[in-house]
């Protein structure tokens, strides 16, 4: 189906986008609230 | 309901044992939940001809009814478990959507089924983003994708067993029941009324799962009576969004290739290879009940993998490694020049294998990107997008390219 064919790319695409800023983004959740001790 | 979570730090470290009971219990719930949602589609003709309805009409009881509630409900559900009690929401949510599942079979027309369905889709909407929440408190980030996909495996086998349980139950109730204080039942009520109440055993089995502490794996310290309100939860997401936007589009259009393939293999199998509707049913059934439980756990268990082997970012590269075959098994599975049918199954099983093989590592990737006290409502939103651009939009765009591009029957976009 012409729709696989055609979303998959898109993921494909996307998800690299999202990986690119995903390493910042664990930093800012781990910085929302202080370290345990 | 308590108003926040009840265990302290001092609560004991659970067993590894116990983590994947509570996964299993989880699973078991969302299997549970997919087949009270999807029997309605086994029952199509004796409820159309017992409440007079039109097949528009009963598409808004299988669609409308339930994904808007679901959709719009969960994303205040998901507020929900990030504030409250999560084991206690599922148990209510259980409830709820079991008593609601049985309200069906007391129908009599069909605004007394819609309103029913309302309730199912209200109350499975408490389940995901408690339950993705309380897996992510019981193991440690190592472990997180395997535990995901465990969770995820719920999906596919609700969905095939929906079909064998409410086959088997069709096929063994009488036509016409006589019930004391209920009267006579007909046998599409009788299996709302079974199934429904087979829920309760499933809520008291959730009972036996303890609350874990709020982010106990984390390295997070968080307060238990803070409360993240929606509006900070999105205007966190929104000034995030390079990294939101990217993960909920690219996770959504693998999403749609599922529901499209889901919706039209059987129509596809029928006007091309002149099926039966029951061969296709057992044979395309038969190869989702395995492949795709199979793809979702694999893609977990290959996520923590690429973990420990280094790759900080594994729950996003995974997938896009996943989605290389699975580009190439949807183009080929009903391409017009794969002329033989056992050919056309085989590619059909590869794609459903990587078309389930990111659900859990996108969830896992979700969570460990996102302060804890807004995981749920991260879930939610996810949950969301994914569910109205996949199972909304995936079967319609196929329709659309068949009647208005190709405007060929045999040709299923």
């Amino acid at each position: 189906m012409i729709v696989g064919g055609c979303a998959t790319p898109i993921a494909i695409f996307m998800l690299p986008l999202a990986a690119r800023k995903y390493p910042k983004n664990v930093a800012q959740a781990a910085a929302a609230h202080p370290p345990k001790e | 309901m308590n108003t926040s979570p009840s265990p302290t730090k001092a609560q004991p470290a659970s067993s590894n044992a116990y983590a994947w009971y509570v996964v299993i219990v989880l699973m078991l719930c969302y299997a549970l939940s997919f087949i009270d949602r999807q029997i309605l589609s086994l029952m199509v003709e004796p409820i159309k001809a017992d409440l007079g309805l039109s097949d528009t009409e009963f598409s808004l009881l299988q669609g409308m009814s339930f994904a808007i509630f679901y959709t719009f409900v969960g994303l205040y559900m998901g507020k929900l478990a990030d504030t409250r009690n999560r084991r206690n929401l599922i148990v209510a949510g259980i409830t709820a959507w079991s008593l609601m599942t049985a309200l069906c079979g007391m129908a009599k027309s069909f605004g007394h089924l819609f309103i029913a369905r309302v309730g199912v889709a209200v109350g499975e909407a408490t389940l995901s983003p408690a339950a993705y929440s309380i897996t992510g408190d019981y193991f440690t980030k190592e472990k997180l994708g395997r535990a995901m996909s465990t969770y995820s495996v719920g999906v596919f086998l609700g969905s095939g067993l929906a079909f064998v349980v409410g086959g088997a139950l069709i096929a063994s109730i009488p036509a016409v029941t006589d019930l004391p204080l209920l009267g006579e039942l007909k046998a599409w009520q009788m299996v709302f009324i079974i199934v429904g109440l087979a829920g309760i055993p499933f809520a008291l089995l959730v009972l036996t799962v303890r609350e874990p502490l709020r982010g106990r794996f984390s390295e997070q310290q968080i307060d238990p009576e803070e409360k993240v309100s929606v509006a900070k939860s999105l205007r966190h997401f929104t000034l995030r969004w390079r990294f939101y936007g990217p993960h909920f589009l690219g996770f959504s259009m693998l999403t749609t290739i599922g529901y499209a393939f889901h919706s039209w293999v059987p129509a596809f199998f029928i006007r091309t290879h002149g099926w039966e509707a029951s061969e296709i049913g057992i044979s395309y059934g038969t190869i989702n009940i395995i492949t795709a439980p199979l793809g979702v756990l694999i893609g977990g268990w290959f996520g923590d993998r690429l973990l420990k082997a280094g790759r900080s970012d594994a729950y996003l590269v995974g997938p896009i490694i996943g989605a290389i075959p699975l580009w190439i098994f949807a183009s080929l599975a009903t391409a017009p020049f794969i002329s033989a049918p056992v050919i056309s199954l085989g590619l059909l099983a590869a794609l459903h294998f990587f078309a389930s093989f990111h659900a859990g590592m996108a969830v896992a990737a979700l969570h460990t990107a996102t302060p804890i006290t807004m995981r749920s409502q991260a879930t939610a939103a996810y949950l969301f997008v994914i569910n109205l651009v996949g199972l909304g939009g995936g079967p319609l765009v196929v329709a659309l390219l068949t009647d208005f591009v190709f405007q060929n029957e045999q040709l299923i976009g």
